[in-house]
């Protein structure tokens, strides 16, 4: 087992004097170098600064004190994510909540009983501490617990939150944790001492280095759309609240305005810039786009709904319908055959119906209800 | 020639060039650098910290002339490398006809936590970004906002509305924020 020590900063990468094949020598000469190993030297401390430093917001969440739930849940909160990074394979979940009024028992929350890597022992400092009315300023108070996922998986994978005895949770957000060094016997990473400095570039310390970078590369990739109700339950009016969804509509409708028909420049929905995101030259047919694949949580009481998700209409055909099977409870529904593209042609401050936002509309398919508890979209590397 | 830039997107390392690798193609390093900083800027970095939908959440009208907290965002950590944060917001004036101001605020608000995270003296300014709604129909806003606080440090972000009479109402459909974009 061996410890490489991670830099804390990050410089961007100029290998141009690294890299000269020949240089002039005194007399006009051009001679050889070699020092190509200070720029292998250099791209794996870059690479692993990043193998251990790019820590991913898996999920966030938040509410307005009216609507919080004051009482408790479980579940409150539920997500997925794919589980294919191979460093930081822990995360610590970030509460924001305010004390009840009165208790009975101490309120806490805790990791949702269902998640996958469920562990009684994933749970915040119990409080019996109350106050005389709340106020949301003074009456915060932060909480956390830490998640290990263990293995990678290469699967996707669900967790959640749930809440016990009055604990009132406003706003959530989970963040993997960084590492402050890598451990040679347990995490990924591009090891620097395999470039000799004064030798030239060898095979092996390239392959390595070109083998990792595309690992990082092609995982740990961002969410880029998330929402979650309160529960999984709930049978709100439509157009829904705090704890669901609602659509009856046979037409689609946004699900977060219904009064909106169709994906518009102005229309809510998730937005995210992904400028120079794709992957080889932007020029080429097919270049200029990350792909984005959705799940949702749901519940479609008779017959079937329908959500469907609508991104940027630079490109042509840009969205996906999943069906959540009238009658077949509440599941997951969606798999990666559900994606759309993010344009990553598009420049962040575009405001058109170019931009990359991304809209969920929702419709049930002759009669019924639909409802939808959380939605979840990662870009994959493909 | 500049080897730095960000504003290429990612090449994957081909086995061809594994292959022909005879320790002195100088393009190899090159592209690698350049996959490593278009991966550090362009898309590892690059994770959306808070996908705040939408009209449910904050569906509640501002109907109040003192300053408002609407939400709170929740605790982030900023991306090594990182010290500014892109938003966008969908907004709507439901009634009234005056404007109603939005701010993303960083830190402070008295928070009740000892530790680097309510220093205040990491935040040059604690509101950091605002911006106005004064249409009656639905508007999208985007800007960037500069969090002059150190990286890697943990930050508070909530959102505040205030408007110039109580008549005024607005409703924000959805806010999302992203850090590290430029």
């Amino acid at each position: 087992m061996g410890r490489i020590g991670v830099p804390s900063g990050w410089t961007p990468i100029a290998l141009d004097a690294f890299c000269q094949n020949w240089a002039a020598d005194y007399d006009g000469t051009e001679v050889a170098m070699g020092n190509h190993a200070a720029a292998a030297i250099a791209e794996a401390h870059a690479a692993n600064h990043m193998f251990a430093r790019h820590a991913r917001p898996i999920f966030n969440y938040f509410c307005p004190i009216a609507g919080a739930n004051p009482t408790g849940l479980a579940p409150l909160l539920r997500w997925l994510y794919l589980d294919n990074k191979d460093n930081e394979r822990s995360y610590t979940v970030n509460i924001i909540a305010v004390m009840p009024e009165s208790v009975v028992n101490e309120w806490y929350a805790q990791q949702w009983s269902g998640a996958t890597n469920y562990a009684a022992g994933n749970i915040t400092a119990k409080s019996a501490q109350i106050t005389n009315s709340v106020r949301r300023y003074q009456d915060l108070v932060a909480l956390s617990f830490r998640v290990s996922r263990g293995a990678v998986t290469d699967a996707v994978v669900e967790d959640g939150l749930s809440t016990f005895d009055g604990c009132t949770i406003l706003a959530v957000t989970v963040y993997e944790d960084v590492l402050a060094e890598i451990d040679t016997s347990i995490h990924t990473y591009c090891n620097p001492f395999l470039a000799k400095p004064g030798k030239q570039i060898v095979e092996g310390v390239v392959s390595d280095l070109r083998t990792k970078v595309h690992e990082l590369r092609t995982t740990g990739l961002p969410i880029v759309f998330s929402w979650a109700a309160q529960g999984d339950t709930g049978t709100p009016a439509v157009p829904g609240a705090a704890t669901g969804l609602h659509v009856t509509s046979t037409s689609y409708v946004n699900l977060f305005d219904q009064s909106e028909a169709a994906r518009t420049a102005v229309t809510p929905g998730q937005c995210c810039q992904a400028l120079y995101c794709g992957r080889g030259k932007r020029a080429i047919a097919g270049n200029g786009q990350t792909k984005v694949v959705f799940r949702v949580l749901a519940n479609a009481t008779t017959n079937n709904g329908v959500v469907k998700f609508e991104g940027s209409d630079n490109i042509a055909s840009n969205l996906t319908e999943i069906t959540v099977t009238g009658g077949g409870g509440l599941a997951w529904y969606g798999s990666d055959s559900n994606f759309i593209y993010l344009d990553t042609t598009v420049a962040v401050d575009n405001l058109t119906t170019a931009m990359n936002k991304i809209d969920a509309l929702g419709k049930i398919v002759t009669s019924g209800d639909l409802f939808v508890y959380a939605i979840r979209g990662w870009i994959i590397y493909t | 020639m500049a080897d730095w830039t960000s504003d290429e997107q990612y090449n994957p390392p081909g086995a061809e060039e594994t292959t022909a690798l005879d320790g002195l193609d100088v393009r190899v390093p090159i592209d690698l650098g350049r996959a490593l900083n278009n991966m550090h800027d362009r898309v590892h970095a690059h994770k959306p910290v808070q996908s705040i939908a939408l009209a449910l959440a904050v569906s509640r009208a501002v109907g109040l002339t003192a300053e408002y907290v609407v939400a709170f965002l929740g605790l982030h950590r900023i991306p090594d490398g990182h010290d500014h944060l892109r938003y966008w917001s969908s907004t709507k004036r439901i009634a009234g006809a005056s404007t109603v101001v939005w701010k993303i605020v960083v830190g402070g608000g008295g928070l009740y936590r000892s530790d680097e995270i309510y220093d205040s003296t990491l935040i040059d300014d604690e509101r950091i970004a605002s911006w106005s709604t004064s249409s009656d129909s639905k508007v999208i806003t985007t800007g960037t906002i500069d969090v002059s606080v150190h990286q890697n440090r943990w930050v508070w972000l909530y959102l505040t509305a205030t408007n110039a009479d109580a008549a005024t109402q607005a409703r924000m459909l959805s806010l999302d924020l992203q850090w590290g974009v430029t």
